[in-house]
């Protein structure tokens, strides 16, 4: 197992290089100019301009650029926000826990449901209940988010009054923020009602954001359950006498887990790299938001520092999701 | 020579006066299929007493396993129970609600299979899967039902208990697998034992050590056995009677030793000349069975194995023959218009030869 860790540590290397390379390159090919944009409307000097261009280093060949970049993220450096001026890195560690949160209330809500949804399509297969979870799941997974969402909050927002449009708490409250986490830091604030308020506020965005995991991970559970129900062990469980619930949760579920985990898992980086869409409709103070508008301001730094920072977010996951592969897959724990 | 007065000592010591262990009356089951009802067992009647190991044999699609399934309650969709009755220790498990028939599997009736390597569940130990079934069955606290685990891992004859239990099933060679399959059957100290097969997916060599196990725990624990096979020479070493079923339907029941002397339907002689003997290697082309068993569902009138038989009259094929006991010994039934004879017998150099 070390081994087979070890291995996939070493290929994050060459996965990050390319990271850098690839954001730093196409953030650059893209048409529209850092300095003209932050300038507005007013316009800019000439040698306002030239003054800018050598303050952020924009002047420089554009290797001599790629070089230094190198250099300051090897350093831990992810540089400052053009528009700004704050550290990328902290403006990150304060938008994440927003995102994070939301991501994960939507993949626990999607797993506490597509499990036993796929589970029973399975068992109850070609019947009209397998029809109708297939169809449900069908229909998640085409349904253009922004439209879903759009949906939701027409007829429960606008129309029924019962759930917030938009952001994470009402401005009622005052929460300090120390974990970021809306719902751990109303509790340290010892604030029940903005407890609930914060709950309020996350079940249309976790709603929507789980859509489309939800519908995955139900056909990724029947189809799996579906192709282990086949097998000989089962037979055997039946023949030992275990009730139908054993033979199924216990015997089939633990194998049918394993395809599952890995769409759990990928799913899960996904959500986290922010979900654009959700966090703009729900005006979701996450990374989401911040990516689409730096990528908007044309922010070099934000946007090459951002995308670096999910795609070792997705590194992690992945990470996780080959660990907790080896814990429920016994012939990989054995390797020599 | 030896094996062959084993058989005939194994026989004269059971069915004196036979209190039945498992009857199986006319067991049919269907296979559905595009809307259309396909039969693959019809009308099947066996029994086994107590101590007694009967071998089922027939080709792949007899229907022998279908039978067996039927009487552990494990027939699933697409196939249908569609009648008949399992007796066994006195009840009829089918009419059994399906709680209280799990009660007797497992226990007092377990079943091993053909393949020993995908009949484990890959993602327990075997320690968690043999503690499994005595959690189920037994009243015995952690540390009893280990110790129980290890007395069976012993029993089934491998070397080092302690290390087994840990073991995973990938980690476990074929033989292995089905040693432990059987430790699992055997845990409660059931009165029958199904095995379907389960020698056929392993080497000759292990092959033979698992029969040996199979028959000193059936002598040992005076176990019944249900011994499914399609492999004859096999039936020869460890089964007491032998029941031989041809498309879906038993043909002819019959003590070993008296099948191999005498068999009494054309299909059970036909099998017995397929048997590679030890005269088979002089220039002779080994035995086979012309054209080919019926495909499931294109099951006509008259008897099954008429196109095929070396001894039909016209009446095989418009009439369909019962299982009739013999007249002579009421303890062999065969289901042909015209059973052989000793006086068409041919067949006792080949019993010699095969046991030799």
């Amino acid at each position: 197992m070390p081994q087979h860790l070890l291995h996939r540590l070493l290929l994050v290397i060459p996965t990050f290089f390319g990271i850098v390379a690839l954001t730093f390159l196409l953030i650059r090919l893209a048409p529209g100019d850092p300095i003209l944009l932050i300038a507005g409307e007013h316009g800019v000097s000439a040698e306002r301009y030239a003054e800018l261009q050598q303050q952020f280093g924009f002047d420089q060949p554009l290797f001599i650029q790629f070089a230094d970049y190198l250099w300051q993220v090897l350093n831990g450096n992810l540089g400052r926000s053009v528009v700004t001026q704050t550290p990328v890195l902290e403006e990150f560690s304060n938008l994440f826990p927003a995102t994070l949160e939301l991501a994960l209330i939507a993949i626990i809500l999607a797993v506490l449901i597509a499990i036993p949804a796929g589970v029973l399509a399975a068992v109850k297969r070609n019947t009209i209940i397998d029809h109708s979870i297939t169809a449900v799941s069908l229909v998640g997974y085409s349904m253009p988010i922004f439209w879903w969402a759009l949906l939701l909050i027409l007829l429960f927002s606008v129309n029924l009054g019962w759930m917030p449009v938009a952001g994470r708490l009402n401005f009622i409250y005052d929460i300090e923020s120390v974990t970021g986490f809306m719902l751990i830091d109303t509790l340290i604030a010892g604030d029940k009602d903005a407890f609930f308020d914060a709950v309020h506020h996350l079940i249309l965005p976790a709603i929507v954001l789980a859509t489309i995991p939800l519908a995955v991970i139900t056909r990724m559970t029947r189809s799996a359950m579906l192709e282990v129900l086949k097998q000989d062990y089962i037979r055997t469980a039946r023949a030992k006498g275990l009730s139908e619930f054993s033979v199924i949760f216990k015997h089939a579920l633990r194998n049918a887990l394993i395809p599952v985990i890995t769409v759990i898992g990928l799913q899960t980086s996904i959500l986290m790299t922010g979900a654009i869409l959700t966090e703009t409709i729900f005006s979701w103070p996450g990374i989401g938001k911040w990516l689409l508008e730096a990528v908007y301001r044309r922010d070099y730094p934000v946007v090459q520092g951002g995308v670096l920072l999910i795609a070792g977010l997705v590194i992690l996951v992945n990470t996780v999701v080959d660990l907790l592969y080896v814990l429920i897959n016994p012939s990989l724990r054995q390797q020599k | 020579m030896s094996n062959e007065s084993s058989v005939m000592s194994r026989q004269s010591s059971v069915r004196k006066n036979p209190p039945f262990l498992l009857k199986v009356k006319n067991l049919s089951v269907d296979f559905r299929s595009h809307g259309k009802s396909i039969s693959a067992v019809e009308s099947v009647n066996y029994d086994a007493c107590a101590g007694e190991t009967v071998a089922v044999v027939g080709e792949s699609g007899s229907g022998k396993s279908v039978t067996a399934l039927a009487i552990m309650g494990l027939i699933r969709k697409p196939g249908i129970l569609r009648s008949g009755m399992v007796k066994f220790d006195g009840k009829d498990l089918l009419a059994l609600s399906s709680r209280q028939r799990r009660k007797y599997m497992g226990r007092n009736l377990s079943m091993i299979f053909q393949e020993p390597a995908t009949s484990l569940n890959p993602s327990f130990s075997i320690g968690q899967q043999i503690t499994e079934v005595l959690k189920l069955h037994e009243n015995l606290n952690h540390a009893q039902r280990h110790n129980r685990a290890l007395d069976l891992i012993n029993e089934v004859g491998i070397s080092d208990p302690v290390k087994c239990l840990k073991l995973w099933p990938h980690q476990l060679s074929g033989g292995m697998n089905q040693r432990v399959m059987i430790a699992m059957a055997i845990s409660c100290n059931p009165s029958l034992l199904i095995a379907d097969e389960p020698t056929t997916a392993l080497d000759v060599t292990v092959q033979a050590q698992i029969l040996d196990l199979l028959r000193s725990l059936q002598q040992k624990n005076n176990m019944g056995m249900i011994f499914i096979t399609h492999d004859l020479s096999v039936v020869s070493n460890i089964a007491h009677r032998v029941v031989v079923m041809y498309a879906g339907q038993v043909v002819e029941n019959c003590p070993t030793t008296e099948l191999f002397q005498q068999p009494q339907h054309p299909y059970t002689e036909a099998l017995l000349k397929s048997l590679p003997t030890k005269n088979s290697y002089k220039n002779k082309r080994l035995y086979s069975i012309k054209g080919s068993p019926p495909k499931a569902g294109e099951r006509l009138s008259g008897c099954r194995f008429y196109s095929r038989c070396n001894y039909a009259k016209n009446n095989c094929r418009e009439e369909s023959p019962k299982l009739i006991n013999d007249l002579q010994s009421n303890y062999r039934a065969v289901r042909c218009f015209y059973p052989l004879t000793n006086a068409t017998n041919h067949m006792l150099d080949l019993f010699d030869d095969s046991l030799a």
